[in-house]
């Protein structure tokens, strides 16, 4: 099932739904969406390895779900994404303050949270979080593009969008490199770049509206994700 | 799917940022960004110039902001003005965003030019702005968010306002061609909302009251001024000048831009300025200032005939 809303709806906000489709959809969405941040902070902050970070991520939505946290967000009290990172501070904290109960109990724990030697700044650790959820927004929009791109038959489009601006955005391909790769004229490749690119667009503004419960939240993480100084 | 690189993250961001702008405008680097959108270095196709093209962050931004982007557009295009940025064109993109264009400024803002002149040169800028607000002034519009950063000087030494956005304007302005007075006129902001830029925002228009006028203005180019003069020692007269036009009352300010220019100008010539009460010491070192060589040339005739009156005496 597509984790993407089929109109511009807040699937946040359907986090509270009485409908369990619809929760479950949004459950799936804020998953998806954050769980590369979450990743992110536990590995950064609390000096975990991968393997164990992804456990803890998987601990912390699902605990997230079983006690209803995230049903509990308040739209009226600021952006949801702000929510979520102040749970998963309680959530880390508490467990780094359980794990230090076992140790001294002499247990042994299956995750030894500790908090990271290195100096991290709260800045340093919000800044991670951005740009971690950042990086999922645009992973999740590139995701429906390629859906869009392979059910409309533009395989070639989305082909191309790629070649030019993900794998070749340390270095861009010159159009005539792309026509003579993909065997299409050089203005195919403007049009197709200008196709996908556009939609893409869209497909970004779509996933922010539904990660978001308000149009003022809407559009303070819009110019968040696109409003970044030159 | 692989996980996105930095550099894909930011190709994508710029992908998704980048206005469509067809077939006319080819978008270049980015060149600033503010409160309502981006500005892009763009060339225009048909007649074959660069231009600064402003548009909306995203075109779902609120109808205030979009209102307010065609307002601020509008608002350039009514002052024909050598000191206010020139307006070429208006539109919306491809994409759904409100966009203008406008004469590519390049230049140094005032705040960054400031540090590497002397105070004649800086007062002589500041009274460049005072004519350009001046003018706005006289077609009814109160810019309400000047400060050094909102000032170009060009390329030819020209003195440029910019960023209108906020601007208040006479009701009879905003609504031409529209049939009726627009909530436009200001700057589609209420009572009871604040515009503008601490430091530079006069109280009365920090707390958001209706009658913001052109004082309001005098308020911000008198901090503006004060920035301009920075920490050296500042002359007395100037002080005064500063002071008066930052009074925390508006009926305490100089009255209109022109006073608090006339006062600028004044002090340059060495002329009296009208905020500041002079001493008599301070009078007759003005005039002597004002007047050296006249002074000097008196005072070698008054040496000669007293040398001459103290030889026939001998």
């Amino acid at each position: 099932m597509s984790v993407f809303p089929e109109t511009r709806v807040s699937l946040v906000v359907a986090l509270s739904s009485d409908d369990p489709s619809m929760r479950a959809r949004a459950v799936d969405l804020v998953v998806s969406a954050y769980r590369a941040p979450v990743v992110a902070v536990l590995r950064r902050q609390w000096s975990l390895d991968l393997a164990d970070a992804e456990d803890l991520a998987h601990d912390f939505f699902a605990h997230a779900l079983e006690r209803e946290w995230l049903s509990r967000y308040d739209r009226t009290r600021g952006r949801f994404r702000t929510f979520l990172r102040s749970c998963l501070q309680d959530f880390a904290t508490t467990a780094h303050e359980a794990a230090n109960r076992l140790k001294r109990g002499g247990h042994l724990i299956a995750v030894p949270l500790e908090e990271s030697t290195a100096t991290v700044t709260e800045a340093d650790v919000d800044r991670l979080f951005e740009q971690e959820w950042v990086r999922s927004v645009l992973t999740l929009s590139l995701e429906r593009l390629s859906a869009q791109c392979a059910a409309a038959g533009r395989q070639a489009t989305y082909d191309v969008f790629v070649a030019h601006d993900v794998e070749g955005a340390d270095d861009p391909p010159r159009y005539s490199d792309l026509a003579a790769r993909f065997g299409i004229p050089v203005t195919q490749v403007a049009n197709y770049l200008h196709w996908a690119r556009g939609r893409f667009r869209g497909h970004v503004l779509d996933t922010l509206r539904a990660l978001t419960a308000s149009d003022s939240e809407f559009r303070d993480e819009a110019r968040a994700l696109l409003g970044r100084e030159p | 799917m692989k996980p996105l690189t930095d550099a894909a993250v930011a190709r994508l961001r710029d992908a998704v940022d980048r206005p469509d702008a067809g077939e006319r405008y080819e978008i270049h680097e980015l060149l600033g960004r503010g409160g309502m959108g981006a500005v892009y270095r763009a060339t225009d196709r048909v007649l074959r110039r660069d231009v600064a093209l402003k548009v909306l962050t995203t075109e779902l931004e609120s109808g205030d902001i979009a209102r307010r982007l065609e307002r601020e557009a509008r608002v350039l295009a009514s002052l024909e003005h050598p000191g206010i940025v020139a307006i070429h064109d208006a539109g919306t993109l491809g994409d759904g965003r409100p966009f203008y264009t406008m004469r590519l400024v390049r230049g140094r803002r005032l705040d960054e030019q400031s540090k590497r002149e002397g105070r004649g040169e800086r007062l002589r800028r500041f009274l460049g702005v005072c004519d350009a607000v001046s003018f706005a002034h006289s077609a009814g519009v109160i810019h309400r968010d000047l400060k050094p950063a909102n000032v170009m000087i060009g390329e030819f030494g020209e003195v440029l306002v910019l960023d209108w956005g906020v601007a208040k304007v006479a009701a009879e302005l905003a609504s031409a061609g529209q049939g009726a007075p627009s909530p436009a006129a200001d700057g589609d902001t209420g009572p009871g909302v604040a515009v503008g830029t601490p430091g530079f925002m006069a109280p009365e228009q920090s707390s958001g009251a209706e009658s913001v006028d052109g004082r309001a203005d005098v308020f911000a180019l008198g901090a503006m001024l004060r920035t301009l003069l920075g920490t050296e020692k500042v002359p007395p007269p100037l002080r005064a000048i500063v002071f008066r036009a930052t009074a925390e009352s508006a009926s305490g300010r100089y009255p209109t831009v022109d006073a608090l220019a006339s006062d600028v100008r004044a002090w340059l010539d060495g002329a009296a300025v009208s905020a500041y009460a002079e001493s008599p010491w301070e009078r007759a070192l003005r005039f002597y200032r004002r007047n050296s060589a006249l002074v000097l040339l008196l005072l070698a005739y008054l040496t000669v005939r007293l040398f001459i009156l103290w030889w026939r005496g001998v």
